[in-house]
């Protein structure tokens, strides 16, 4: 242990700021992820300076004689700590004994990627802490086997208002999604889905040197992927460039096809209401078939990489940083993979658009349902309010009147202290806000106003403006131009189709899912390879027959009790 | 002619073979020097770009790194002779006949079939966890302590020594314990040492233990360690932050630095137990 | 009887640590197994939860193209059994012929490189050089006047590329082993053999083959426990929706299901069946080399 100490010691010298910073600087973009996630605020950047001037309301109250709770958490490769520090060890840890009287015991920590490995064996072998991270399915799991506290009563008596406040901030559906026949089993981790759209990624470079308007509709997608294809945008004499960016996997957030579709109304992989009111699966639409006969005309034409059924979004991104990819589909912080492209060649310039249309109507991005955590309390558990408790000494602490942002979200040393409490949450708009508030601190050149997190940006756009290169991402993504602009549009513009269906997975998902994920993967891929369109028709039957139908049934059982 | 064409002919085609067999390596080793914008573009393959050691000072200072390592470093020192000896224990009594050991035939089987069933994730973990050595060092040690495809290798290197060497041993009043120190091990040393090496190499590359049975990254052995920088590369995984550092030093650099470094230990000790390999010849004179 | 019991037991006390540790740590365990009978509840515990009996044996059975999943792992891991013996021995034997000791030793070294390195990484590394449009693989084909080839992406090729490139990984790996067997040959043979006047072709068929002939039949019978391992590691990261007609493994199945829902009855189903596969084909071929050359492997 003291080893480790010693180590944890020599890594703050060695990280350069700038990395501590860029963790600053991380998004909700990704879902499994909590801790990577960013604080900051709609709440007023002006924190009370003493932590102590709260009234010891109930919700908030001190335990007296103090307690101890166990849990178990990942801890994020990004994760950096203040010196001497560690996860038992820090702003919020100090603050949970001396506040509230709780004395946090991790019974294991264990690396993002392996967390739900990890836990799954502790819910198999019976073996669960007081408190614990779970996702959907887990959640459902530890339901059905009767593992969990019943939080019903508890989150009414004991539930801040502050926390009820941004627990009912998206309608109701994050706490819908955590109640099993009428009870509440566990707390949401409030996250926003609008982070998970897609957005164009455009090489203006080349538009402006073949002369190419910025795309609109998706004729104009088309035609600029020609361009891209025939016109030697890199001037090297060689047709050895692609128009548009498709990974095998054909959806995801980089380089992926949810955002193409869209344009044609079409949302796959989601849920959306037909005419009559019922649930049915976007994937089997005649919208998705038009799509995908777009796609294909586009791979016949050349326009897409005749090898994407082989690479990965990475290796997407290395075409793209090798200049040899000008436009692709993806979520808003995806320009942060291209910043080696960048430093490479600075004039390199990529931009975020809104989704082109096929029509007259502007396209609508989907939105996934954007609760992928839960904390749920073991049944049993000696004091099952102090999850409760935390969680609005959290909220509180980071959102609230009383909030600190700079000792609780980012510290004046940079480091994320946010990543550090155990139960998290945050309002649905923070990155937008973050945004809006940059934005107008840009044009005022006034960062006063700022809070901690915000402030960072700020001062990396500032710095990129004034020659810095390795600051381009932030810029992109922040700045008045940056890629929450266009967030920011499809929530103001009500240009997002959110999915409806929210509730845990069924137990047809739980039979069937694997089998139609990979017909459809095969069946599109086919498709888009010149395979024939009638494939469709002959897909949407087998999808209903192998269990599709089975779960739009289940669905709008849900849908009708909701 | 023939054979002189013969020679020349196979040297030319294993070292084409050994080639292809380095290629990979070569090419993890350029990443490692190249700075990320290279790599990042796809433009590396067997010689640096942009050469520096940024990745190296970065994989080395990491704290996480040196105390993982050293980990790995007392893993093999004690895992790799409680395999051997177990190894060799079993192994001697299994490569008699029967008649000599009557339940050769149920022991050899008992073990056998270990390789062959196994009882899953779940139990396994629990066990472990019932005998109390979860999180502790030993767990990395004795829930794999018996390598039995080793056992079964090493019994049929030692059914190859000739009878009369043993039968002799024992005419001169030598008991089972001493033919088998004095005979059938120095006899089979190149076996032993082939075996050596693969428990080394085994304890040294496995990382599913230590990810599972570790209730804290601080006591992950090198590849554990390893393998949650790597995987973390999943796209489901990467965030924004993470990216963004990639503008000093990209995790593919970083990664590949971290794998050359944790193989230059097993490289070392190589040529070390090769030396042993090419000793069989010694039993020849042994005989004689 | 006494005696031969006393002079017996040195060899008891040796294996007695060996048998303890795989009693505690293997067998112990395989109680788990009765879960592919069972739908776990964690609560109830392994030995109290719902029996199901055959049920999840069956929804593994009546997964969709199962049939042909099942055949893709017997083909992938059949050829990766063969090719696991001929080229390693073909390997060693060769280098055994090479007399410069430096480069002997380099090689054998070198050639175990491969191991070292994980799917994850050299998945990143053939997808660049197996490309039919940029790879050096096709290039170098392609300066041959053979058409380029679509390795990973045509689905008819991509289990022999499998089948390669996991060789070329592993080979080194049972080269060392034959040629600590082949340092175990007596050299007394060989001189028996040359006085005979046989060549070194012949010495080579009539000695070293031989030798080397129990070494083989272990390592192909141990090696049909495989049978229904194609290689997970490899496969998921080599594979795509492209190639899933004929790279689609039972693992690789079972690992997609179970993403979605930890189901351990399914797995260890799986696993069960896995294991009376394994064990038949060991055993059966364990009794049939017994029988046809009265050697016993283990």
């Amino acid at each position: 242990m003291s080893d480790n100490m010693k180590a944890q010691k020599g890594i703050a010298l060695l990280l350069s700021s700038v990395l501590v910073m860029t963790l600053a600087a991380c998004s909700g973009g990704n879902e499994e992820n909590n801790a990577s996630s960013t604080a900051s605020g709609s709440a007023p950047a002006s924190g009370s300076p003493s932590a102590s001037a709260s009234a010891p309301a109930d919700p908030l109250g001190a335990y007296s004689p103090p307690i101890e709770v166990t849990a178990v958490r990942s801890i994020t490769e990004g994760m950096k700590f203040n010196e001497g520090e560690a996860i038992d060890n820090n702003v919020w840890s100090r603050a949970y004994e001396s506040e509230l009287g709780i004395k946090v015991k991790y019974d294991w920590t264990t690396p993002a990627a392996q967390y739900d490995q990890k836990l799954n064996i502790s819910i198999a072998s019976n073996d669960l802490p007081d408190i614990t991270p779970v996702n959907a399915a887990q959640l459902k799991r530890l339901v059905e086997d009767d593992q969990l506290e019943d939080l019903t009563s508890l989150y009414e008596q004991y539930g801040s208002e502050l926390t009820k406040k941004i627990m009912g901030e998206d309608g109701g559906n994050a706490i819908k999604s955590a109640t099993f026949d009428g009870k509440l089993y566990a707390l949401p981790n409030m996250s926003s889905g609008i982070g998970q759209t897609h957005v164009l990624w455009v090489r203006t470079d080349w538009l402006e040197k073949l002369g190419l308007p910025e795309p609109k509709t998706m004729d104009d997608v088309v035609n600029t992927a020609k361009s891209f294809v025939t016109g030697d945008p890199d001037g090297n004499g060689k047709p050895d460039t692609y128009g548009l960016g498709i990974n095998k996997d054909i959806f995801g957030f980089y380089a992926a096809m949810d955002g193409f579709f869209n344009g044609y109304h079409a949302y796959p992989n989601t849920w959306v209401k037909d005419a009559s009111g019922k649930l049915v699966n976007g994937s089997v639409l005649p919208e998705t078939k038009t799509a995908l006969q777009k796609l294909q005309e586009m791979y016949k034409d050349g326009l897409l990489d005749k090898e994407f059924g082989t690479k990965d979004a990475s290796k997407v991104s290395e075409s793209a940083n090798a200049g040899k990819l000008g436009m692709y589909y993806g979520y808003f912080w995806n320009v942060g993979w291209q910043q080696d492209g960048k430093n490479a060649d600075p004039k390199m310039e990529w931009k975020p658009l809104p989704l082109p249309t096929a029509d007259a109507e502007p396209a609508k991005a989907q939105v996934p349902f954007a609760i992928s955590t839960y904390y749920v309390v073991k049944k049993g558990a000696e004091n099952p309010e102090a999850a409760i408790k935390l969680l609005n000494f959290d909220l509180e602490k980071l959102w609230g009147a009383t909030a600190q942002p700079d000792v609780y979200n980012v510290d004046k040393n940079g480091v994320a202290t946010f990543s550090f409490a155990l139960l998290y949450g945050e309002a649905p708009r923070k990155n937008l806000d973050a945004h809006l508030n940059v934005v107008k601190a840009l044009e005022s050149n006034d960062p006063s106003p700022l809070n901690a997190e915000e402030k960072l940006y700020y001062d990396n756009i500032v710095a990129y403006r004034g020659g810095d290169v390795k600051m381009w991402g932030n810029e992109r993504m922040y700045g008045p131009e940056g890629s929450l602009s266009v967030l920011q549009g499809y929530s103001s513009n009500g240009n997002l189709v959110d999915d409806a269906y929210f509730g845990a997975p069924t137990q047809g998902m739980t039979d069937n899912k694997a089998t139609l994920q990979k017909l459809q993967l095969e069946t599109f891929t086919r498709i888009i390879m010149n395979g024939s369109i009638d494939e469709f028709d002959k897909f949407v039957t087998q999808w209903s027959d192998l269990g599709g139908q089975t779960i739009t049934d289940e669905v709008n059982e849900w849908q009708a009790t909701q | 002619m023939g054979r002189r064409a013969f020679v020349v002919m196979n040297y030319l085609f294993l070292a084409a073979i050994a080639a292809a067999c380095l290629f990979p390596l070569v090419n993890v080793l350029a990443i490692s020097f190249s700075a990320s914008s290279a790599v990042g573009a796809g433009e590396v393959k067997l010689w640096p770009i942009g050469f520096n050691l940024k990745s190296y000072e970065f994989v080395l200072g990491k704290p996480e790194f040196a105390n993982a390592f050293l980990i790995s470093l007392e893993r093999v020192a004690v895992g790799v002779p409680v395999n051997m000896l177990l190894t060799i224990l079993v192994a001697y009594p299994l490569s008699r006949e029967r008649k000599d050991f009557r339940f050769r035939n149920a022991y050899a089987w008992y073990f056998v079939v270990t390789i062959l069933f196994s009882g899953g994730l779940i139990p396994w973990y629990m066990t472990i966890k019932s005998t109390g050595i979860i999180d502790s060092f030993w767990a990395l040690i004795l829930p794999g302590a018996v390598p039995v495809f080793n056992v079964i290798l090493l019994l049929n290197f030692f059914k190859t020594i000739p009878e009369e060497i043993e039968e002799a041993a024992l005419m001169d009043g030598a008991g089972r314990w001493q033919a088998l120190w004095k005979i059938a091990v120095p006899l089979s040393a190149p076996a032993i040492a082939t075996l050596t090496l693969f428990c080394i190499v085994t304890h040294w590359n496995s990382w599913f233990e230590g990810l599972i049975l570790m209730n804290s990254p601080d006591n992950y052995p090198l590849q554990s360690y390893l393998q949650t920088v790597i995987v973390n590369r999943d796209m489901s995984l990467i965030s924004a932050a993470e990216l963004a550092r990639w503008s000093e030093i990209s995790d593919r650099t970083s990664k590949a630095a971290q794998v050359f470094v944790a193989m230059v230990p097993v490289l070392l000790v190589y040529p070390f137990l090769q030396k042993y390999f090419a000793e069989g010849i010694v039993m020849g004179s042994v005989k004689g | 009887m006494r005696r031969r019991t006393i002079r017996e037991l040195p060899f008891h006390l040796m294996i007695l640590p060996g048998f303890l540790l795989v009693l505690v740590y293997s067998y112990f365990p395989m109680a788990g197994i009765m879960m592919a009978f069972e739908k776990l509840s964690p609560t109830k515990g392994m030995f109290l939860s719902p029996w199901v009996s055959w049920k999840n044996f069956e929804y593994m059975l009546h997964l969709p193209g199962i049939a042909g999943v099942l055949w893709n792992t017997v083909f992938i891991a059949g050829m990766k059994m063969a090719m696991g013996i001929v080229v390693p021995v073909t390997f060693a034997l060769m280098l055994n012929e090479a007399r410069n000791r430096l480069f002997k030793r380099s090689v054998q070294t070198i050639i175990y490189f491969p191991h070292f390195l994980s799917w994850v990484i050299l998945s990143g590394i053939l997808i660049d050089i197996l490309s039919p449009s940029t790879g050096i693989v096709n290039a170098a084909l392609g300066s041959l006047g053979i058409p380029s080839v679509y390795f990973l992406g045509d689905p008819d090729w991509f289990p022999f590329t499998l089948v390669i490139s996991d060789v070329w990984k592993e080979f080194g790996y049972g080269t060392i082993v034959y040629l600590a067997a082949l340092a175990g040959i007596n050299p007394a043979l060989y001189e028996a053999a040359a006085i005979d006047g046989a060549g070194r072709i012949r010495q080579t068929w009539n000695v070293t083959l031989p030798s080397l002939l129990p070494m083989i039949m272990l390592m192909s019978i141990l090696s049909l426990g495989n049978v229904l391992n194609a290689g997970f590691e490899q496969v998921f990261n080599l594979y795509s929706a492209q190639v899933y007609r004929t790279g689609d493994i039972i693992d690789t199945l079972v690992y997609r299901i179970g993403v979605e829902n930890a189901n351990y009855g399914v797995a260890t189903a799986v696993g069960l069946f896995k294991s009376v596969v394994s064990f038949v084909m060991v055993g059966t071929s364990y009794l049939l080399a017994y029988r046809l050359t009265n050697y016993r492997i283990f």
